[in-house]
């Protein structure tokens, strides 16, 4: 039975929410408000069970998965985040404020320190190394011809790609001549990789719409007439979203732009 | 007072910044380990962070129903959406599995029978996917708008993209299929052109971009570190 009006209501929240295709109406606000409200308790309860559960209270106040083979005892460090998430909660307090900076200090510093080593490592040399030819060309000493000259080639047009680029960014040198015709190249590289990235991001979300469509054909079939009733149900919503649309009056600040 | 006010919040994130940044660099185990806890210090303090985000948007809505603003019914739903979501969490109606109970006593997603995940499974994930989903109309009218190959750098904007859609769908893959699967002519199937489009051009693109951003996340780190960054501190006194 809750798979049943689970289905259902799936179902129709699918339809609210595709009813902005048409235009904005009340369908899609009601879904619109519900899925904020739920995703924030959502996000609540996997900060509590993800980290302030195991990491916060199992460490210094209760033992939450008790153990016959490990003893158990609390880790007041732990309390110094606890004191500095409160700090944080100050901000609420418009007389004390300016305490929260403290704890968001402590963030930002270990952030920016944490963050130099692991970019200067992954983000920086690694790209870089990756990107010269004899690097990439490893795996292909010994390999046949075919296989060899192919993979040669895609080396050299990744690090003239790359290279390319770089001058492309590179802002300190008027883009003329050489440079000039290197930025140009640049673009180039850079256009085919926004092209190819931004088809493969269409092709994700029609992807994600026929999983939706899919749900709506197939999924929600067992519940009888599923199809037929969701169709008819879909076109009732457009409609009246339609009818609502047109008859809103308008609101205080459109009149007053106007 | 402007001690505690201004300098201290530069000092903890110069301290903290610069420790952080050493003990990446030793890795004798207990530095390594102090490292792992100052991990799971700044994720707790942005667990209390959170409730900030949470007090805002309820605080705005409730004072959208208090002052009657239009379209405050939709503020209702939202808060009683929450609500609803944080009572489903406590599955006082049904048992927890046995298996997951002793880990998260509360219930939750852990236990499938409960409201929560019966919310979770119906209402939020299809409300979600379908979100997403419709940004896939969206981006083909932004698309129409910018595919215009007006220009040269466009048209191979819109070649890139054309090949990697057809690539990615039977549909483009069989406009090909007669080329053959192996040697020269077999770099000319669509599957073939969208996997070196990605892998070549693609992969060099966004590496000169990363480059560029690695090198900005340090810069910005080390101004943060040494206090010259104070943005993060808001305005005032």
């Amino acid at each position: 039975m809750a798979t049943f009006i689970g289905t259902w209501i799936a179902a129709g929240l699918t339809l609210m929410i595709l009813s902005f295709l048409y235009k904005d109406n009340p369908f899609f606000r009601f879904a619109e408000h519900l899925y904020v409200g739920i995703a924030n308790a959502f996000v609540v309860w996997l900060v509590w069970a993800t980290i302030v559960l195991p990491d916060f209270i199992g460490r210094v106040f209760i033992n939450i998965a008790p153990d016959p083979d490990v003893t158990w005892s609390p880790d007041f460090w732990f309390l110094v985040p606890g004191i500095l998430g409160l700090i944080m909660l100050t901000r609420m307090i418009p007389a004390i404020e300016w305490m929260s900076r403290w704890a968001l200090a402590f963030v930002v510093g270990w952030g920016a320190g944490f963050m130099i080593g692991p970019v200067l490592n992954s983000y920086l040399l690694a790209q870089v190394y990756a990107s010269f030819p004899w690097v990439n060309m490893q795996p292909y000493i010994g390999a046949p011809p075919g296989e060899y000259v192919p993979a040669l080639v895609n080396a050299i047009i990744l690090f003239i790609c790359v290279v390319t680029v770089l001058i492309y960014f590179f802002f300190s040198y008027e883009h003329k001549g050489v440079i000039g015709g290197g930025a140009k190249i640049g673009i180039w590289v850079l256009m085919v990789a926004f092209g190819a990235s931004f088809g493969s991001t269409v092709m994700a979300r029609v992807s994600l719409f026929v999983g939706r469509a899919r749900f709506l054909v197939q999924d929600a079939e067992p519940s009888g007439h599923a199809f037929s009733i969701l169709l008819t149900l879909g076109i009732l919503i457009v409609i009246i979203a339609a009818i609502v649309g047109r008859r809103q009056p308008p609101t205080k600040e459109s009149e007053s732009a106007e | 007072m402007t001690f505690l006010r201004r300098q201290l919040p530069v000092v903890i994130a110069f301290v903290l910044g610069m420790f952080v940044l050493i003990i990446f660099y030793i890795p004798a185990a207990p530095m390594q380990d102090i490292g792992d806890r100052l991990k799971v210090f700044v994720t707790i303090i942005g667990a209390f962070a959170m409730l900030l985000g949470i007090n805002s948007i309820l605080g705005q809505h409730i004072t959208k129903i208090r002052k009657r603003r239009p379209g405050y019914g939709y503020s209702w739903v939202l808060i009683l959406g929450f609500v609803t979501m944080m009572i489903a969490w406590i599955p006082w109606w049904s048992a927890p599995p046995a298996d997951s109970a002793a880990y998260y006593p509360w219930g939750g997603l852990e236990n499938s029978k409960g409201a929560f995940y019966w919310m979770f499974f119906w209402m939020m994930v299809p409300m979600q996917a379908t979100m997403f989903s419709i940004l896939a109309f969206y981006i083909a009218s932004a698309a129409y708008r910018s595919f215009r190959a007006k220009t040269l750098e466009a048209s191979v904007l819109l070649v890139a993209a054309v090949i990697v859609m057809l690539g990615r769908v039977p549909l483009g893959t069989s406009l090909t299929a007669w080329l053959p699967e192996t040697g020269f002519w077999s770099s000319l199937r669509m599957e073939e052109m969208t996997s070196w489009l990605l892998n070549v051009p693609n992969a060099a693109g966004f590496r000169g971009i990363v480059l560029g951003v690695a090198l900005g996340i340090i810069a910005t780190s080390v101004r943060i570190i040494f206090g010259v960054e104070k943005t993060y501190m808001g305005g005032g006194d």
